[in-house]
């Protein structure tokens, strides 16, 4: 079987996926546009889809590549459309509009 | 001793997930992040689980030897042992196929408590709704 420095090329791959998710994770977590970091998610899925790729699980594939990639971007977009779009990490002044 | 290291790694960066996560969901103030970061956290959850029924060395999809649509051997002690040599743990994978799709259901309930929240204070920062609550009532 063919093999790099004892180890096989899914290992490798799966190294770099996991790599690629923790970076798009800490992307997402430091972005200040929530539409911007919803496509940091996304890509980290796409991330996570093909390292269950590279750990022999087609059927989680399946099932991941729709929830993970599909319905979870289209949940946060509807969610980030009805509600705000940018967050406000500095803590809030006075309440302006005080009942 | 570099396939130890690479294995290692690989869990590193898998813990260094869930801790960026849950550090995400603890100190940033908007519902919606925190429900981008909480999905971050299940579905890697349901990496490390898979990732553990994973013996180092061996990545072989879970399928039975000899199986084919027409063909069904008997399932005898010498194919079960060479089963479970040359494939990965299947009850892992079995376990999270439920937990992807209740993770789903459980992050669209959340989300839309988040909206309702929002309809009622006009906003999706928990300070500012800590604000308005105290002060009494919505926006």
């Amino acid at each position: 079987m063919y093999e790099i420095l004892g180890l096989s090329p899914c290992t490798w791959l799966l190294a770099l996926f996991m790599t690629y998710a923790l970076i798009l994770t800490y992307k997402t977590l430091v972005e200040r546009d929530l539409v911007k970091a919803i496509i940091y998610s996304a890509g980290q899925a796409v991330a996570y889809t093909l390292a269950l790729v590279m750990l022999a699980a087609p059927d989680l594939v399946l099932a991941y590549v729709a929830v993970g990639v599909g319905m979870y971007t289209a949940l946060f977009l509807f969610v980030a459309a009805r509600t705000e779009r940018y967050e406000h990490v500095e803590p809030p002044g006075e309440e302006v509009n005080k009942p | 001793m570099i396939a130890e290291l690479v294995w290692s790694y690989i869990y590193v960066v898998t813990i260094a997930v869930i801790v960026l996560s849950l550090y995400g969901m603890a100190t940033r103030p908007n519902l919606l992040k925190k429900l981008i970061m909480l999905s971050i956290l299940s579905d890697t959850g349901n990496i490390l689980a898979v990732l553990i029924g994973v013996k180092s060395g061996v990545i072989k999809p879970p399928v039975f030897p000899g199986v084919s649509f027409t063909h069904h051997p008997e399932a005898g002690t010498e194919s079960l042992a060479r089963f479970a040599e040359e494939a990965v743990d299947p009850l892992p994978q079995v376990l999270v196929v439920t937990a992807i799709v209740i993770g789903l259901a459980v992050l669209i309930f959340l989300s839309y408590i988040a909206m309702l929240l929002y309809r009622k204070y006009g906003t999706l920062d928990v300070r500012l709704i800590e604000q308005r609550i105290r002060s009494g009532g919505g926006r």
